[in-house]
């Protein structure tokens, strides 16, 4: 026997994940709310800062700026839940919309089979990232990488690298794009812009997969831990095709109000657009490793995101300095949200 | 004895054999599993036990033998194809989701659905409460698997297996993280199954529970069979050198190093991860062991003294002087050495 002396442990027990700190404390409630608790606040203080801001017309205005980003985002948090990250996004919408506008502006296809095939594209797009990252067994980060620059010069190819309609084939038509993709773009319902009830449609849809159908489960087991889903008969593979595949969809809507909004589409339109849509999920709430989180937070973090745009606008401060800004509090708010979690727990 | 002896077995592999690259995990290995029966595996590491697991939860496919389910033979594919088969394998590892209730974890992978094909909440919130009364655990179903202690975890664990209808459970060291009564829990919890006619695999490192619990125990060795043999009348000698191979008086000789110069000291540690007076002394050339439950503090305590966790109070005394330490660079400086943090305590080196 190996001597032990005056030997004595006494540990403690497991206290932060036992839930009863939590409960205890009454600021945990609040806590939770963390991305809604900071919107709040971002809005209380332009009221205050700013008379126009709580206008209606520029309220409407923050939903129709921040439409395209939540269509996205909606995509990238089912994409972020199953562990994953879409890179592709902002480069699908662009390529969905090229297929889309030459369709409808040169070829003068029907808009109606436009849409449709502007939409095949973007399902296809995100359907190929699924594959080859499922069948592959490649990294998403990779796999998304590459499909980002893919669809970027399929675009380029399908526009000749010009804008579409553009100005050297303008006079050649008989009019830019028809009337019901600038509806779906610029139109109004009831004083409310169309993108922004597109997107908050694609909301719904979005919160009622996640929460109401087996694949939408699934991707939490997937996200949450990968090999307990893939003992429980849940197919990882299938899932994680479904999943950029919705991504791909978001996009090709995306890209479709995003050309009736600018009445045009190019190769290389919503650059950067696949960061603002990961930006709003984490902001959101959404556990970047995956498994936990949702669309409810992901809205929050469009709208923070949105609102801090048009705010920063109404104070006149420099876009430059927006940049600055806006990445500062990007930063800022998931540091927070790490350490509110670190403290209080989920 | 609750099994009938001489049933047709639920499950049999008849000369199954399996390679790796540059090993035979298992080689020429018969055995056979009986309704109501909990049937005992244990064998040294690498001896077979993961991979004979594997083969029958549908991970692994056999290269060469046959599976037989009830006397016909089976090839299972895939997990999934175990899974329909009946077969719920219990994984040392957690096979929950951390992030969902414990309703939508018994439930995984086959969530309860209405007519139009959506999930149904509340029939799974229903279902996981009669699930869990059924078996007598006093967990709620709506609370998260994350905020659950270890050894509920594995309660729910066990409660989503017994609730696929599955006839043969496989439970891999499923004691490994439980206490004493949680043990005896578990325990009681298996005759219980048994005794409705499932049968269990039941594999574990801990002999005293193997030979507690079951009702034949088969033992392996380098990827064969050495014996199964009925449970009465073995001894934990008799299965350790079957295991081995030839008798040894202790498994490891143990040798006396230790001096009665204190090395490392530890007087009323406290720290943030809920250690609360810890106090002890390590002695030049002593081993010292710290055991305890999964989450008792051994770890936190050994993180403590490494520097990867502040102290809230207390002191650490190494070589008599008092270490203030702030990084576990700072402990490297000092002269502790640590191995891999969750498996030892920092060997007081030097």
């Amino acid at each position: 026997m190996t001597k032990v002396s005056d030997a004595h442990v006494s540990g403690g027990q497991p206290t932060s994940v036992d839930g009863f700190e939590i409960a205890r404390n009454p600021w945990s409630w609040l806590m939770r709310g963390g991305p809604f608790i900071a919107l709040s606040v971002l809005v209380l203080y332009l009221a205050f800062a700013s008379p126009r801001f709580l206008g209606f017309g520029n309220l409407m205005n923050v939903l129709r700026q921040v439409a395209i980003n939540a269509i996205l985002a909606v995509g990238q948090t089912v994409v972020i839940l199953s562990a994953g990250i879409d890179l592709s996004v902002g480069a699908i919408l662009a390529l969905s919309a090229s297929v889309g506008a030459v369709a409808m502006a040169y070829w003068e296809w029907n808009v109606w089979l436009s849409m449709l095939v502007a939409l095949l594209v973007g399902v296809i797009c995100g359907m190929v990232n699924g594959i080859v990252i499922a069948k592959g067994r490649i990294p998403d980060f990779i796999a998304t990488i590459g499909m980002m620059s893919a669809a970027r010069g399929l675009a380029l190819i399908v526009t000749d690298g010009l804008p579409v309609p553009s100005h050297l084939t303008a006079l050649t038509l008989r009019a830019g794009l028809p009337s019901e993709l600038i509806w779906l773009g610029s139109g109004v319902v009831l004083g409310v812009p169309v993108p922004a009830i597109v997107a908050a449609l694609m909301v719904v849809f979005g919160w009622f997969i996640l929460r109401y159908t087996s694949f939408g489960r699934a991707l939490y087991a997937v996200g949450g831990n990968r090999e307990a889903a893939r003992v429980s008969g849940i197919s990882v593979e299938r899932t994680k095709i479904l999943v950029y595949t919705f991504s791909g969809l978001m996009a090709g809507i995306a890209g479709l109000v995003l050309t009736g909004r600018l009445n045009s589409a190019n190769a290389l339109m919503a650059e950067g657009a696949e960061l603002q849509s990961i930006a709003a999920v984490v902001i959101g709430g959404t556990n970047l490793f995956g498994g936990e989180g949702g669309v409810g937070g992901t809205i929050i973090g469009v709208l923070i995101m949105g609102v801090l745009n048009n705010g920063l606008n109404l104070m006149n401060v420099s876009a430059f300095w927006q940049r600055v800004i806006m990445g500062a509090i990007i930063v800022g708010v998931v540091v927070f949200d790490q350490w509110r979690r670190r403290r209080f727990g989920d | 004895m609750a099994w009938a002896g001489n049933t047709q077995p639920l499950w049999e592999l008849r000369r199954v054999s399996k390679h790796f690259p540059g090993v035979k995990a298992l080689d020429d290995v018969s055995v056979t599993i009986r309704p109501g029966e909990i049937h005992g595996l244990v064998g040294e590491n690498g001896s077979g036990k993961s991979t004979l697991i594997k083969c029958l939860s549908g991970v692994h496919q056999p290269d060469e033998g046959i599976l037989l389910h009830r006397g016909r033979s089976v090839v299972l594919p895939n997990p999934h194809a175990a899974q329909l088969m009946g077969v719920a394998t219990i994984y040392q590892e957690f096979s929950l989701v951390p992030s969902l209730t414990v309703a939508e974890n018994l439930y995984l992978g086959r969530l309860p659905q209405t007519r139009g094909r959506l999930v149904d909440w509340g029939a799974m919130r229903e279902g996981a409460h009669r699930i869990l009364e059924t078996l007598g655990l006093e967990i709620d179903p709506n609370s998260v698997v994350g905020n659950l202690s270890v050894a509920e975890q594995q309660l729910v664990e066990i409660a989503k297996s017994v609730s696929t209808d599955a006839t043969l459970l496989i439970m891999d060291e499923p004691t490994t993280a439980l206490g004493l009564p949680e043990t005896k829990r578990l325990h009681k919890l298996i005759r219980t199954l048994a005794s409705h006619g499932r049968a269990v695999l039941y594999v574990s490192h801990r002999l005293d529970d193997v030979l507690e619990v079951s009702h034949r125990i088969t033992v392996l060795k380098d990827g064969r069979v050495v014996a199964t043999r009925p449970n009465s009348g073995m001894t934990h000698r008799d299965v350790i050198r079957l295991m081995v191979g030839s008798e040894i008086e202790e498994y490891y000789p143990k040798e006396h190093h230790a001096s009665d110069t204190p090395l490392l000291t530890v007087r009323g540690l406290r720290t943030a991860a809920g250690v609360t007076d810890a106090t002890f002394t390590v002695h030049r050339g002593e081993v010292l062991g710290l055991a305890g439950m999964l989450g008792s503090g051994r770890t936190a305590i050994a993180r403590a003294i490494f520097g990867l966790e502040p102290l809230v109070d207390g002191v650490i005394e190494f070589k008599g002087r008092r270490l203030r330490l702030r990084s576990p660079r700072e402990a490297i400086a000092a002269g502790l050495g640590s191995g891999t943090v969750p498996r030892c305590l920092p060997g007081a080196a030097r």
